[in-house]
């Protein structure tokens, strides 16, 4: 855990309510898009954002950084407050975040974030939760493997692998035309 | 290649180095994943409130009501909640959770206790950057608040109408006065002008709005299903006692407001036999029914203090008797005196220790209401979200042009007829710096902001006869609110 965070926690549980400050400025924007790449939705990420600090907070008196990363905790904290927001609307699925959804499910997207991901999402919908997260994570928010690890709780080399595969079950799973259009957009 | 999909691939290769053979496929999927990627930017000034918020939060967690764990009871599986049940269970996690959010929460008032007992706690402000606030041009700036507060107050306007003179002459009506007004500065020299002035803006608190919508949402309400409606937000609720002298409870997370009033239903009417056969005379209240200030002032410290009303960040509390202003002196030689059934207690807002004044110059601030009948209070207005940000303007460092702005009206300006039948001059005395509750319309958000801005506040020193009612002349101290003083004329205003 990174010092600065580490004086963060400890001010704060000191009584320091302003030491809570730097941990917000440390993870404002990576929680952010963390969300918002599970729910294509400014307003729904905003909101989820809020809960997970709002969460954070309440919790961080207890926060016990022997058992586990401060950034481990914070992102379970936004994790199940993605999957608790979907839950409850649509409670009748087993459902993590809106990559579980069907395209065709009323849900509130962004146009912008919709039209992006025309060509790509069917197929990342068909890779595991799991998964899919450690390519989004590496991919979209550039993370390393080592917070990446932190953060879905396995080791570097695990976070790789399933990587690895992920793309390899993206490669199987995409049809040749689409490769072909891409290996023309190459050249 | 890009050194990003580079760095990628160099990954994958590490753990399976058959998939070099594949690069060609393996990179463009990277690539297209790279180039899909929805932009997440975050939003600044959610971000600058949300920090807030939490900042606010934070400073009294001490006392936390574990309102988020209640909610879940609204979570998977809310469909088999009985639906009165959760109506039931959304109102009563309301109070709280306003409260809490709202700093007045009666638990952590008992909790900080300060002066004589009396509950002490502080306005938060949080000092964000300079002009953060957006601009603030003469044509943004609201000529009223919502609450119609300090608006004009000058000239007869309620009758006068410039172009009427002329079809009055034809129908042989009488022709109606109509005065000008004209503010001339009798003040002394302004010196010690800062270049920099803090303004103040109270923060909004939407996760509120959102965690209240939230209480309702996952309930399936007797008569609508509330999971159908989209980015719900609480705007106001409202509560009732049921018993006699009981109240009605106004909650705003829209604008971090409490107003309390009297129920209707449950306080007498005591004009009631009135209907059938006019009223008494011995109904009517007399001067003599007024209670002393000292009376006045110990019911309305009592019920604040009953409700856990945070007055910490208000000054004393003072009696409003100025509904006798217009009455000639002595008061007990009048015989028409209209008492009205309440008289109002002010508990004038401070802000950083700054006096805050509405934005006809008079202080604003809490507002109770006693029952001059039966010495209670009937109500208790302007009741508000303590949780501020300030940001720093230029300031208007010429003392001429702030005398110039203030002698065309001020912020409110004056009506000028073109046909006055008189003119009379109104002297301003010396200003004083305060802070002044302006609203700006915001075109976007399609709503009024209120802001607090150091403005200066000139006396009226011999108010007209008449339909006169200003007692001030405020001009804002931010340069970029007086535009070009120089431009300023009547006819914008």
């Amino acid at each position: 855990m990174d010092s600065n965070e580490k004086k963060a926690i400890i001010g704060f549980q000191n009584g320091d309510p302003d030491a809570f400050a730097a941990l917000y400025d440390a993870y404002v924007s990576r929680i952010y898009s963390f969300i918002y790449f599970k729910t294509h939705h400014r307003e729904t990420a905003e909101d989820l954002t809020s809960k997970t600090f709002m969460k954070a907070l309440d919790g961080l008196e207890s926060f016990d950084a022997k058992k586990g990363s401060f950034s481990n905790w914070l992102y379970s904290i936004a994790r199940n407050n993605v999957i608790d927001f979907y839950r409850i609307r649509k409670s009748e699925y087993d459902i993590n975040d809106i990559w579980d959804l069907s395209s065709s499910d009323d849900v509130e997207r962004d146009i912008e974030a919709k039209q992006k991901l025309e060509k790509i999402e069917k197929y990342l919908r068909k890779l595991k939760s799991e998964h899919r997260e450690i390519i989004i994570l590496r991919v979209w928010n550039e993370m390393s493997y080592k917070e990446i690890s932190e953060i879905v709780g396995k080791s570097e080399a695990s976070c790789k692998m399933i990587f690895s595969r992920s793309l390899k079950e993206l490669k199987k799973e995409m049809p040749l035309p689409l490769l072909l259009y891409f290996i023309l957009l190459r050249l | 290649m890009d050194k990003k999909i580079q760095k990628i691939l160099e990954d994958i290769y590490d753990i399976d180095e058959s998939m070099r053979a594949r690069e060609a496929e393996i990179a463009k999927i990277v690539e297209e994943l790279i180039r899909s990627k929805p932009i997440a930017k975050i939003d600044d000034d959610f971000v600058r409130r949300l920090r807030s918020e939490l900042l606010l939060r934070a400073s009294g967690r001490e006392t936390k009501i574990a309102v988020q764990s209640n909610f879940s009871i609204f979570g998977a599986g809310s469909k088999l909640v009985y639906s009165f049940m959760g109506a039931m269970i959304a109102v009563i996690l309301l109070v709280p959770i306003f409260f809490y959010r709202a700093d007045l929460s009666p638990r952590r008032l008992a909790i900080e206790e300060g002066n004589n007992g009396r509950t002490a706690l502080n306005a938060s402000v949080t000092k964000i950057s300079d002009n953060a606030f957006g601009s603030f041009l003469p044509g943004d700036i609201q000529k009223a608040g919502p609450s119609g507060l300090g608006v004009g107050g000058g000239g007869g306007s309620a009758t006068g109408n410039a172009t009427g003179d002329a079809a009055q002459k034809q129908a042989g009506m009488p022709i109606y006065e109509t005065t000008n007004y004209r503010y001339v500065y009798k003040g002394r020299d302004i010196a010690s002008l800062s270049d920099n002035v803090e303004v103040y803006a109270r923060v909004k608190n939407d996760t509120l709005r959102r965690d209240l919508a939230d209480t309702f949402k996952g309930a399936n309400m007797a008569l609508l299903d509330m999971n159908k409606f989209e980015n719900l937000n609480v705007n106001s609720v409202s509560f009732s006692e049921d018993r006699d002298f009981g109240y009605e409870v106004n909650l705003s997370p829209l604008d971090g407001s409490t107003n309390i009033y009297m129920n209707w239903l449950k306080w007498p009417d005591p004009y009631a036999p009135c209907a059938q056969a006019g009223c008494p005379e011995s109904m009517y209240l007399k001067l003599a029914d007024i209670p002393e200030d000292a009376e006045i002032l110990s019911i309305a410290d009592d019920f604040l203090e009953t409700y856990g009303i945070n007055v910490s960040s208000y000054g004393k509390g003072s009696v409003l008797r100025n509904f006798l202003d217009q009455y000639p002196r002595p008061l007990e030689a009048q015989a028409d005196i209209f008492i009205p059934d309440s008289i109002s207690v002010l508990y004038p807002l401070k802000i950083e220790g700054k006096n805050v004044y509405d934005s006809s110059g008079e202080p604003d601030g809490i507002f109770v209401d006693v029952s001059i009948r039966y010495k209670k209070v009937s109500g208790a207005r302007n009741i508000y979200y303590q949780n501020f940000q300030s940001s720093g303007y230029a300031a208007e460092t010429d003392a001429k042009s702030i005398i110039a702005y203030a002698e065309k009206g001020g912020l409110y300006g004056e009506y000028v007829y073109e046909n006055a039948t008189k003119t009379q001059d109104v002297e301003l005395g010396d200003p004083s710096l305060e802070l002044v509750k302006i609203w700006r319309y915001d075109n976007d958000k399609r709503m009024g902001e209120e802001f607090y801005v150091p403005s200066f506040i000139f006396p009226i020193l011999n108010k007209p006869e008449g339909f006169f009612y200003r007692k001030n002349v405020v001009v804002p101290a931010v340069k970029e609110m007086l535009g070009n003083a120089s431009d300023i004329s009547s006819a914008d205003k």
